[in-house]
């Protein structure tokens, strides 16, 4: 509130847009568009700490949940393009949109991606009442048995991924929606659903207690920090060439050397001892992209999910 | 004995001067949003949790903790004093607390929530002790089917919630459940009743609704009616604040019972204190002989849900703590303090860090005797509270009822929220219609869709399948022979009811 | 006509007419699914219906009792309610203070008894109680005073 109206201020007075080289001249916003105490937020935290350090000014984290991200996207929308408002989020920053058609603003032009900040792949898990060891044993399985996959929401990245193995290994099987990853976690527990596919590090925690267990990873090879999981690809599973990631983003209109300056800032402070130990808790690694690579990756994730939700009758209403 | 072991060992932690502090902290901080309308547990843990990086885990999850059972402390005493819900787990002790309040009775009120809060909360601490392991596992064999069941059972035992006809009771649990569909369906992702609001996408809080519908509607109706004199200055004597031994007798079986229904919901993922409160009320009136004097001041009306929110409290550390799953938004923030300090949540918790589980157990004793300590001395503060002339009094009520819905999430809709409801609650109040039920409706109705739809997709569309499942089964038998009974009982008192309905 | 109860009349045809308009909404706007996969329109659209006949029998079972209309109030209403939206307005472009002082003055007319020195007193009196409790006690990140121009 208070920084919304400083920043009205500040713009005025500099009579324009903020500029790379004076950036940040006033304390920075990091909006994490869920609950605080997620995995999204603990690593926005850090990331906060981080920045402030080498920037010298204030990031303050403020959570703004609801709509899937898309509130707090929402008001990322409305501010100031000039870098002192950003918003750290996961994918489904690209998947939310293709479901809720009626958004106020418009992810492509009203958005900056910015930088990745890290990525891992889409882990496969199954519940107490999946018998399979292996992604081969699941492929199988699921053919004889039409199995309940758990979605995290509608819309969600967990949705998608679900619906996306789906079409592509020919199984039968319906989506089931949970109000966030702990329902559906606890539901593959339970053995209310059978398959929830979900980033490393909503499910690693449970999978590493033996509360549920690992089938394989979404994609064509495995996975570097992984690597007794077995990948789709290597079981003929083609057409899945999707990671999960976390990055940050900027209100649309921000200039090219603002977004090259926050990206080699953020791909600098990753590299700190603490943030890797979050990222190594986490099962991911870190994102190392440009701000043009990861625009143009969010931006074909976000026609893929549109195509999907298409073909596989996925709708707002 | 193991166990001795681990409390000794969960003691000697929770008595670390640290740990002390931090615990007093929690508790004193928790019983001050509680008694704030509109500041709930949640608000005042998120705005704490930045500081949890600085501390050491134990003592981070100490205090929060703290906050989290203290509020439902403090929550009573907004609600009792000034029908105004400190927080929504005290919602329903509104009801009875208030008119107990007007008839000078609030020092034995005030007494016995903390009592009862008391009770709940040691035996929802003995069940955490003891049970946990088992009880966590128990409730993963809840799916949708037994989630949809017990809360359809919660609304058709609580449909006389209220003293109204059992009629106008169901129109508003109905109502309620309505006002409950508006944001977006978490089932498909569409947009329900916003008309292209964003503010509306997640729907109304439960706190502007709480605070519009009790708080705002009550002071409409009760400017320029309600002098001092109305109070009883005896009322703030400690003597009087002694319940009678008629109080006692009715007193002790409700927060037995409470204490019950209160460990169970708070031990189920996805339900809580406040769902845990409804439901031990709704009890109590189904149980009593009198039920007339619900609504009239019954002291069982009040003890009941602050024993079952106290024990909800408590209990939902089980799933959080026993097997990570943390039930509520809450409980996610609880583990979130963990996780930043590298403490991965999950079944081995309990074994890798024995003295952070049994000290956070320890604190929770030596909380509640804080809470009493504190609680007590302040009972004749709070009392004087009302001595406050009321037409000084509303527009603080109003201001911190404004602040309070604002400070939620700092959106200025949500005040326009609480200006809508005050109307309603207001023309409620003209019409006769009851507000407790549309406050269950609004609370049990987003779980009763969800879990029925969800349920409906995991039986293939099969009824039958939902009532094979032998616990949803038999919970929906127990409910169909409720209804049958209630409709049953209510034509027979119809006779009496339209005489009375006469004479009113 | 005197001795109906035109209290429950009139509530159970409001409750109607409100459950068939949100019924009839849900129809028309959402979709209502199949048994096995509802759709986001049929609850509501239940829930409507069922409103509606609650309404209609309330609203009958009125026409064979007797009842008396209770008091309406309007300026208290008006004043309290319109208290709520003055803070609403108010804290986000002025700041709290102002909010809350604006709110309490507002407040106060509802006593329908004008006491302009009380009035400003207890205006003043809310203003510094809500800034030590809220933002110096409980650390609110709501600006005390703003400026929007």
């Amino acid at each position: 509130m208070k920084t919304i109206i400083a920043a009205t201020l500040v713009v005025l007075a500099a009579g324009g847009a903020g500029v790379a080289q004076d950036f940040p001249n006033r304390p920075v916003t990091l909006i994490v568009p869920y609950g605080p105490g997620g995995s999204t937020d603990l690593l926005g935290r850090q990331l906060a700490n981080e920045l402030q350090e080498k920037w010298g000014q204030p990031v303050v984290v403020e959570n703004r949940p609801g709509a899937g991200s898309m509130i707090g996207t929402a008001s990322l929308a409305q501010a100031e393009p000039d870098g002192h408002t950003i918003l750290i989020n996961t994918a489904a920053f690209s998947t939310a949109p293709a479901v809720q058609t009626d958004l106020p603003f418009d992810a492509k032009a009203d958005i900056s991606p910015i930088a990745m900040i890290a990525t891992s792949p889409y882990v496969v898990v199954g519940g107490a009442q999946v018998e399979s060891e292996t992604f081969a044993e699941f492929l199988a399985e699921a053919q004889a048995r039409p199995m309940f996959f758990a979605t995290a929401g509608v819309g969600s990245s967990s949705h998608f991924a679900a619906e996306l193995l789906i079409q592509q290994a020919g199984i039968p099987g319906d989506v089931v929606h949970f109000s966030g990853g702990g329902e559906a976690n606890t539901n593959l527990m339970g053995g209310h659903a059978d398959i929830y596919i979900s980033t490393t590090a909503s499910v690693m925690p449970y999978v590493n207690n033996n509360q549920l267990k690992a089938l394989g990873v979404l994609g064509e090879e495995r996975f570097v920090l992984l690597p007794d999981f077995e990948s789709s690809g290597e079981n003929g599973v083609r057409g899945i060439d999707v990671d999960g990631w976390i990055g940050l983003f900027g209100p649309g209109g921000m200039s090219d050397e603002l977004l090259d300056r926050i990206n080699s800032d953020v791909n600098e402070v990753i590299w700190s001892e603490a943030f890797q130990g979050i990222l190594q808790e986490n099962f991911v690694i870190e994102g190392r992209t440009s701000a043009p690579q990861f625009k143009a990756q969010v931006e074909a994730e976000m026609d893929l999910w549109v195509r999907l939700a298409d073909e596989r009758g996925i709708t707002g209403d | 004995m193991e166990i001795f072991a681990n409390l000794a060992l969960g003691l000697e932690t929770a008595l670390s001067p640290t740990n002390l502090v931090f615990c007093f902290a929690g508790v004193f901080l928790g019983t001050l949003v509680g008694v704030i309308p509109g500041i709930g547990p949640l608000a005042a843990i998120s705005m704490l949790f930045p500081i949890t990086f600085h501390l050491n885990p134990t003592a981070a999850l100490i205090m929060l903790a703290g906050i989290w059972y203290g509020t439902s402390y403090g929550g009573s005493t907004a609600s009792i004093l000034l029908n105004i819900p400190g927080t929504t787990s005290s919602a329903i002790t509104c009801l009875d607390g208030y008119p107990l309040a007007r008839q000078g009775k609030a020092g034995v009120a005030l007494l016995m929530t903390t009592v009862a809060s008391f009770i709940g909360g040691s035996i929802g601490i003995v069940l955490l002790t003891l049970f946990s392991p088992v009880i966590a596992a128990y409730a993963l064999t809840f799916g949708s089917a037994e989630y949809f069941s017990l809360m359809l059972l919660g609304l058709v035992a609580a449909s006389s919630i209220s003293g109204a006809s059992a009629l106008k009771g169901l129109a508003m649990v109905i109502l309620g459940m309505l006002i409950a569909t508006i944001g977006m369906d978490s089932q498909s992702g569409t947009a329900r009743y916003t008309f292209g609001s964003l503010d509306l996408l997640d729907g109304l809080s439960i706190s502007a609704l709480a605070m519009g519908l009790f708080g705002v509607g009550e002071i409409i109706a009760s400017v320029r009616r309600i002098t001092v004199k109305d109070i009883d200055r005896k009322g703030i004597t400690f003597r009087s604040m002694l319940p009678n031994r008629e109080e006692l007798k009715r007193s002790w079986l409700p927060m037995l019972r409470g204490s019950s229904i209160g460990a169970f919901f708070g031990a189920l993922p996805g339900t809580g204190p406040s769902v845990a409160a409804f439901m031990s009320y709704a009890v109590e009136k189904r149980v009593s002989r009198e039920p007339q004097r619900f609504g009239q001041g019954a002291i069982e009306g009040v003890v009941a849900p602050e024993s079952a929110n106290n024990a909800a409290d408590q209990t939902a550390f089980i799933p959080t703590m026993a097997l990570g799953i943390p039930g509520s938004a809450t409980m996610a923030l609880m583990l979130g303090a963990l996780m930043i300090h590298g403490i991965s949540p999950g079944p081995n918790l309990i074994t890798d860090q024995p003295a952070l589980f049994w000290g956070l157990v320890m604190s929770f004793w030596i909380g509640n005797v804080l809470l009493v300590i504190l609680n007590l001395p302040l009972i004749g503060l709070w009392v004087r509270l009302l001595l406050v002339p009321y037409h000084l009094m509303y527009p603080a009520i109003l201001i911190f009822v404004c602040i309070g819905a604002y400070s939620v999430r700092y959106v200025v809709f949500d005040i326009f929220a609480v200006m809508i409801f005050g109307a309603l609650g207001y023309a409620m109040r003209i019409f006769g219609w009851p507000a407790a039920p549309l406050l269950l409706g609004f609370v049990l109705g987003p779980l009763v869709e969800q879990h029925f739809r969800r349920a409906m997709v995991l039986a293939r569309g099969d009824f039958t399948a939902i009532l094979e499942r032998p616990i949803s089964g038999t919970v929906l038998a127990i409910t169909a022979l409720l209804l049958v009974w209630s409709i049953w009982s209510g034509l027979r008192q119809r006779n009496g009811a339209l005489a009375s309905a006469k004479q009113s | 006509m005197v001795d109906r109860d035109f209290r429950d009349i009139l509530g159970g045809g409001l409750l109607a007419a409100l459950g068939l308009a949100a019924a009839a909404y849900a129809f028309m706007h959402y979709n209502m699914g199949t048994i096995t996969r509802m759709g986001p329109g049929m609850i509501p659209a239940a829930l409507g219906v069922l409103m509606a006949l609650f309404g209609v029998t309330i609203s009958i079972s009125g026409f064979f009792r007797s009842g008396r209309f209770p008091e309406v109030r309007t300026l208290t209403p008006i004043f309290i309610l319109g208290s709520i939206a003055a803070f609403a307005v108010l804290v986000r472009p002025f700041g709290l203070i102002p909010a809350v002082f604006v709110a309490t003055i507002v407040a106060t007319f509802a006593e329908l008894n004008f006491r302009p020195l009380l009035c400003v007193i207890l205006g003043l009196a809310l203003s510094l109680m809500a800034y030590v409790i809220f933002i110096v006690g409980l650390r609110l990140t709501i600006p005390p005073f703003a400026w929007p121009f």
